[in-house]
């Protein structure tokens, strides 16, 4: 619990911070391709491992994975009918049966058709998804951190000797 | 200006002391190498701990478990286990007996598998090789077992186990049917007729009512119903009078001197007739119907002799009169053991075909796709079947191998010396495609059975899933064995040597089963209350010193028809026969004519009820049948003369014309 809030307000740090936009979006790229997944799978495990091993910001995969998890239900009809569509390309017959007899990939159940249409769909806009959470974080940092920034009740509380004591901690930790 | 410094310049180093650049930190790479560390780190303690723990960790959970179910302490000597060869290897596993903790209640010396990778990758358990070795029961121990305290019983569950359910079946009433057939007396009856006295004597009263009797009853009530309603159909039918009123008519009325008048009356004449004609032969087909309907109460009237019969053999069962049929002699004597094994064959049957399931009928697969919960189509999608190929089932025994010693110095019937084989066990035979076989041999030193051989094949594999399971036995000890148990007697076998050979077929619930038994050596067990059956019975079974027992049964588990054949039986058979052949058959004669004296007057009175009612039909239907005969032929010669009448005047009104004609015209 304490790694996720850890998480969380690093996310928070950075996203108020001028650095980190590529972390951030990749991560919400990342926990795009987890919420769309129904349930807990094998690809789930990969994308969780990518995430952990490369610098991705994790915080933002695990927010991005709990929001779209609940966006992603009601496309589920539409995932259903273009996971049907591609289980039932004739020129994909051969390779998904040779893909059904390999060890392990029944594990990622992508014979199912919503697992399938989802999974498919969200690698696809994954680019999409980290080019706009680049744009949104930018613009965010520009038109609201900056503004605040030069509140005078920011600054107010900047100057606040616990502030200081708190960036000096941080610094050190 | 010499001492002053350049602010802003550096201070001069001296030239001995070396540099420090302090290193500037670039941006950090795209891989997170704080997180490489830990999972190595977290990788190497859990091969640490598979490699060093886990043999000894599991070996104690075993041990824990295996004490708290078997309620007595369970040792495992040594585990090892190899995750790379997907192998584990576990020996030394003894089971206390918790009635004698001295002793084990089962010792296996090593038990090993190897698990194939490419079927655990797959979520599949694909055994290469089974082996248990070391099987024995009732062995020693070093030391004694640890007795755990008994715990208080909980309450029972009524649900029963899933064996212990199959195990019920078993005992399915056909089976149970048929231990009822096979009563345990076969010679007790024949015992009362051979102490003598007269047999007459021992019959008692034909005091229940009798299937014919009830039959007779019955078919009075249905003749005097049938009586009255033939008698109403021929009240129906038309009447003499009717036929009469037709002739009488054609014949009073007189022929209209114009001929076409005279023509019109007559073809009026011709359609009365015409009706009455049909009319004639609906009175002949409601006669001949009539007829069939008499015709057929004779024919209910003779079931009445097989009724007869059928009460004369159950009255010859309740009044304990022996047969001397050979093949019901043997029946009445091995039949209850033959049955006490089946049982136990049908139960293991039953729970192969559960547990090792046989192909699915496309009906049956219907009927579990209807009981499957349908896919919710949004969140759960829908499951593709691709074609498996050199797919695995969810388990499969690929080799097994057993083998079991007895010590030297083993005494009873637990311990053996065997060896035996299988291969291909497996949850889903028809993904393996081959049949489950299963060959085991050896003796059983202590109980002194030896040459045993047990083969098994499951082909569950097949469209049509079937059985076959042979078992022999060179030569097993027999001892005490009663074959018929009553008052009078006791018959069996003190001691004997046998030797059996069973199969046993199953397939789409039709079973054959042949078994063939020998017993040699034979010790006769006789014991009666009086001497002269004792006598009788021990001079005929000197000259049997062999027995020879071949039984078939063949049908469904529901309905097994049996075919037993001993030379026991025959000979038992011939030799009892000259003794109470005639007791037995006095007897019979006297049931028959109890028989016939409470069926024979309600016999003859139906009898002379119908002949009665047939003979009062015949005759009406006859008379009824003569008298519209008579009639019509009236009817019919009075149309003839009218109509020979009309047709002689128009001629010879034609001729005068003619002649007139003739005359005039000077011809």
């Amino acid at each position: 619990m304490t790694l996720i809030l850890k998480q969380i307000f690093s996310l928070f740090k950075l996203l108020n911070s001028e650095t980190g936009t590529n972390q951030i979006a990749a991560g919400i790229a990342l926990g795009f391709i987890m919420g769309m997944a129904p349930g807990f799978s094998l690809q789930t495990i990969l994308v969780l491992l990518i995430a952990l091993i490369f610098r991705v910001q994790f915080g933002a995969a695990g927010l991005a994975a709990f929001f779209f998890k609940f966006l992603a239900w009601p496309f589920d009809p539409l995932f259903d009918r273009l996971g049907q569509v591609i289980l039932e390309m004739d020129s994909l017959h051969p390779t998904l049966t040779w893909a059904y007899n390999l060890p392990f990939v029944p594990f990622t159940k992508f014979y199912n058709s919503v697992v399938m249409g989802s999974g498919v769909l969200s690698i696809l806009l994954f680019p999409l998804v980290f080019i706009l959470s680049r744009m949104l974080i930018q613009k965010y940092r520009e038109l609201i951190v900056a503004k605040i920034k030069d509140t005078k009740i920011w600054k107010a509380m900047k100057a606040t000797s616990l502030f200081q004591w708190y960036e000096k901690y941080d610094r050190l930790y | 200006m010499k001492n002053m410094t350049d602010s802003t310049n550096p201070p001069a180093v001296p030239a001995s002391e070396p540099v420090k650049v302090k290193k500037v930190k670039g941006p950090p790479g795209p891989i997170r190498t704080g997180v490489v560390v830990p999972l190595l780190i977290i990788g190497l303690g859990t091969f640490l701990y598979f490699k060093f723990l886990f043999d000894a960790n599991l070996r104690w959970v075993m041990e824990f478990a295996g004490t708290k179910i078997n309620g007595a302490e369970v040792n495992v000597r040594d585990f090892r286990s190899s995750f790379l060869d997907g192998s584990f290897e576990l020996s030394g596993l003894e089971v206390t007996d918790k009635e004698n903790p001295a002793t084990n209640i089962l010792e296996i010396k090593t038990i090993a598998s190897k698990l194939l990778w490419d079927g655990l990758l797959r979520g599949k358990f694909v055994i290469d090789n089974f082996a248990i070795k070391g099987i024995s029961w009732q062995s020693p121990r070093k030391s004694p077992g640890k007795v755990l305290p008994v715990e208080p019983e909980k309450p029972a569950d009524n649900t029963p186990s899933a064996a212990g359910k199959i195990a019920g079946e078993a005992k399915s009433a056909a089976l149970e049917e048929a231990q009822k057939e096979f009563k345990g007396n076969a010679l007790g009856d024949l015992a009362a007729i051979l102490e003598g006295g007269d047999t007459k004597e021992q019959l008692g009263e034909i005091r229940e009512t009798l299937e014919s009797e009830k039959y007779i009853t019955g078919l009075e009530q249905e003749l005097t119903t049938k009586q009255k309603m033939w008698e109403e159909k021929i009240k129906a039918l038309p009447t003499k009078e009717e036929f009469e009123s037709i002739a009488q008519k054609i014949k009073d009325t007189k022929l209209d001197s114009n001929p076409l008048a005279a023509a019109k009356q007559l073809k009026e004449f011709k359609d009365d007739f015409n009706k009455l004609n049909q009319t004639v032969k609906l009175v002949k087909e409601g006669g001949k119907e009539i007829t069939a309907s008499v015709k057929m109460v004779e024919s209910s009237i003779k079931k009445i002799d097989d009724l007869v019969e059928q009460d004369l053999k159950n009255l010859q069962t309740r009044f304990k009169i022996p047969s001397l049929d050979t093949k019901n002699l043997a029946q009445g004597l091995f039949g209850p053991f033959v049955l006490a094994k089946l049982g136990k064959s049908k139960k293991y049957l039953d729970m192969a075909r559960e547990y090792l399931p046989p192909k699915k009928s496309a009906a049956e697969k219907a009927k579990d796709e209807l009981a499957k919960p349908k896919p919710r189509p949004r969140a759960r999608g829908v499951d593709y079947r691709f074609p498996k190929r050199g797919a695995y089932p969810l388990v499969w025994l690929k080799n097994i191998e057993i083998s079991s010693e007895a010590p030297k110095d083993a005494q009873g019937g637990t311990q053996g010396n065997l060896k035996g084989k299988g291969s291909n066990f497996t949850t889903d035979p028809q993904v393996v495609g081959k049949p489950m076989v299963l060959t085991i041999a050896g003796n059983f030193p202590g109980a002194k059975i030896y040459d045993m051989t047990f083969n098994a094949a499951l082909n569950h594999h097949l469209p049509t899933a079937n059985e076959e399971v042979t078992l022999s036995v060179g030569d097993y000890p027999i001892s005490q064995f009663v074959l018929s148990k009553s008052e009078k007697l006791k018959f069996g076998l003190a001691q004997a040597h046998g030797v059996m050979n069973v199969n046993l077929k199953h397939s789409e619930e039709m079973i054959l089963m042949n078994i063939g038994n020998r017993f040699r050596k034979v010790d006769y067990l006789v014991e009666s209350q009086n001497k002269k059956v004792a006598e009788i019975l021990s001079s005929l079974l000197r000259g049997i010193p062999e027995i020879t027992l071949d039984a078939m049964a063949r049908g469904t588990w529901a309905s097994l028809t049996w075919d037993f054949k001993s030379n026991l039986g025959e000979e038992l058979a011939s030799g009892l026969k000259r003794e109470i052949n005639e007791r037995v058959g006095a007897a019979k004669e006297k049931l028959r004519k109890m028989l016939d004296d409470k069926i024979g007057p309600k016999r003859k009175m139906i009898e002379g009820k119908y002949a009665q009612i047939k003979g009062k039909l015949d005759s009406l239907v006859g008379d009824r049948e003569k008298q519209i005969d008579d009639a019509k032929n009236k009817a019919q010669a009075a149309l003839d003369d009218k109509v020979k009448s009309n047709t002689g005047g128009a001629e010879d009104k034609g001729k005068a014309v003619l002649k007139g004609l003739k005359k005039k015209f000077k011809l």
